[in-house]
């Protein structure tokens, strides 16, 4: 008897099918919001943002348990250093008072010499505090979140002070978040300057605690100790804001050590100098 | 027998359980610690939860909760989009076809499995972000973090098979470790 040759196929290798096509589909997804990212498209920067939003309050909800845990912390640590600490407020407080004097005195001079000149000083910065409520910092990138609450002050750009020094810029402004680019991300290229010989070169981040000067001229007078401060070029960062301290000088390259501890940060201040947005102004006039 | 609302309510949510307890712990990593290092010592904890749940509950957790992850992932830090992603989808489908060889196997071998799965997404992760910006980054820190991750697997696991066994079990399977 001749045998019939039945074709069907089972539900279940129709469901596998689906499941492995779905995978295929969603791999592809995902190089090409990778491509899209490098497109810097505004859908996915609006996506991306709105997902910023929905998750930062429950990460500042998860926080607090952890905060209030490191506060009982900081306070035993600090009741066991206090009477160093007042010593050397004390000695501190009587430095401070000189300079006080010094820095009146200056300042008028500088004030009769800027009438003499006819001299228009810049706007005044203005600033905004932020507590830290996200951090991340691994191997493939350098970032933190802040809270900013309800001011409409801080814009994308925007330069970002720890206690001491630099510490990245605004990447992006998400409701009552901002995410701030590190200066330790490889994202981050700053144009600085040696504060003592004044060469200059350009702070590249790597992903690691340790960023690269980089771009000096060969013979450049840079010794390690050296005090980097930002050169004002670009346009993103004002001149004269520290970010760094050479630590190391290779055959390859120059390490910098940064100056603010940055995983003991809570707070950063993010200022607007007002220049970052004359220089984006001045850009789309020119293209205009 | 119809099921009453609150049925269909805990039953809809045990579906999601695994999905959002993985969310809540992606966010706990984020928060910071202020202790030394600790920005560089923290774990792809997205990933340990992909692995765990494409092992043992495929059900639950399928591919498009791996998607999501990594996207929620991807927009909280400053990784270019699709990154994690990628990666999350790798482990994926690495962990879900390991799962018949590993299921039910010692808590080491799924542990050893994790080691092998993990240090090849970072791999990946890796060359993907290199090509990215045109740069090799420096893999000394990218191995730190694989090595942190490895290390906390069992922690993040043991907390996931605490859900698992005490919220969506049935009653004849329960999951082990050690």
């Amino acid at each position: 008897m001749k045998r019939r040759r039945v074709l069907f196929v089972r539900l279940s290798q129709l469901r596998l099918f689906a499941r492995k096509f779905l995978i295929a589909v969603l791999f592809v997804s995902a190089l090409a919001l990778m491509v899209l990212s490098k497109a810097d498209t505004f859908v996915l920067e609006k996506t991306s943002n709105v997902v910023l939003q929905v998750f930062n309050p429950i990460i500042r909800v998860v926080q607090m348990p952890a905060q209030f845990v490191y506060g009982v912390y900081e306070r035993i640590k600090d009741i066991s250093y206090v009477y160093a600490e007042n010593k050397k407020l004390r000695k501190e407080n009587i430095d401070m008072l000189l300079l006080k004097n010094q820095l009146r005195t200056l300042k008028t001079e500088n004030r009769l010499l800027a009438r003499l000149l006819n001299y228009m000083p810049p706007p005044e910065a203005t600033f905004v505090t932020a507590k830290i409520v996200a951090e991340e910092g691994d191997g493939f990138s350098h970032s933190l979140i802040a809270y900013i609450g309800d001011t409409d002050k801080v814009k994308e750009g925007q330069v970002v002070l720890g206690a001491e020094s630099v510490v990245g810029r605004v990447e992006t402004v998400a409701g009552r978040y901002v995410r701030v680019l590190l200066f330790t991300d490889i994202n981050s290229k700053i144009p600085v300057l040696v504060e003592r010989s004044r060469e200059r070169g350009i702070l590249s981040g790597d992903n690691t605690t340790v960023p690269k000067l980089q771009f000096t001229a060969l013979n450049a007078d840079i010794r390690p100790g050296d005090m980097l401060v930002t050169s004002g070029v670009a346009g993103v960062f004002p001149a004269g804001l520290p970010v760094g301290i050479i630590s190391r000088i290779g055959e390859d390259e120059i390490d910098v050590e940064t100056i603010t501890d940055i995983p003991q940060l809570e707070y950063v201040r993010i200022v607007d100098y007002g220049i970052y947005e004359d220089v984006v102004k001045l850009i789309s006039e020119n293209e205009g | 027998m119809r099921e009453t609302f609150s049925e269909i309510l805990e039953n809809g949510l045990k579906s999601f359980l695994p999905l959002l307890c993985s969310f809540f712990l992606l966010l706990v990593i984020y928060v910071p610690v202020h202790l030394p290092l600790s920005r560089f010592l923290r774990p792809d904890v997205g990933m340990i939860c992909v692995y765990f749940w494409a092992l043992y509950r495929q059900d639950l957790f399928g591919s498009i909760s791996a998607f999501l992850l990594g996207f929620v992932a991807d927009s909280l830090s400053a990784v270019p989009m699709g990154l994690n992603v990628f990666a999350f989808m790798f482990v994926f489908a690495a962990g879900s076809t390991a799962s018949s060889y590993i299921n039910m196997k010692p808590f080491a071998v799924s542990w050893l499995g994790f080691a092998v799965i993990s240090f090849l997404a970072f791999v990946i992760k890796w060359l993907l972000i290199s090509v990215f910006y045109s740069r090799f980054l420096v893999f000394g820190s990218i191995f730190v973090g694989y090595l942190a991750t490895v290390c906390f697997y069992p922690l993040i696991a043991r907390l996931n098979i605490f859900i698992q066994n005490r919220y969506l079990a049935s009653e004849d399977v329960v999951y082990e470790q050690g």
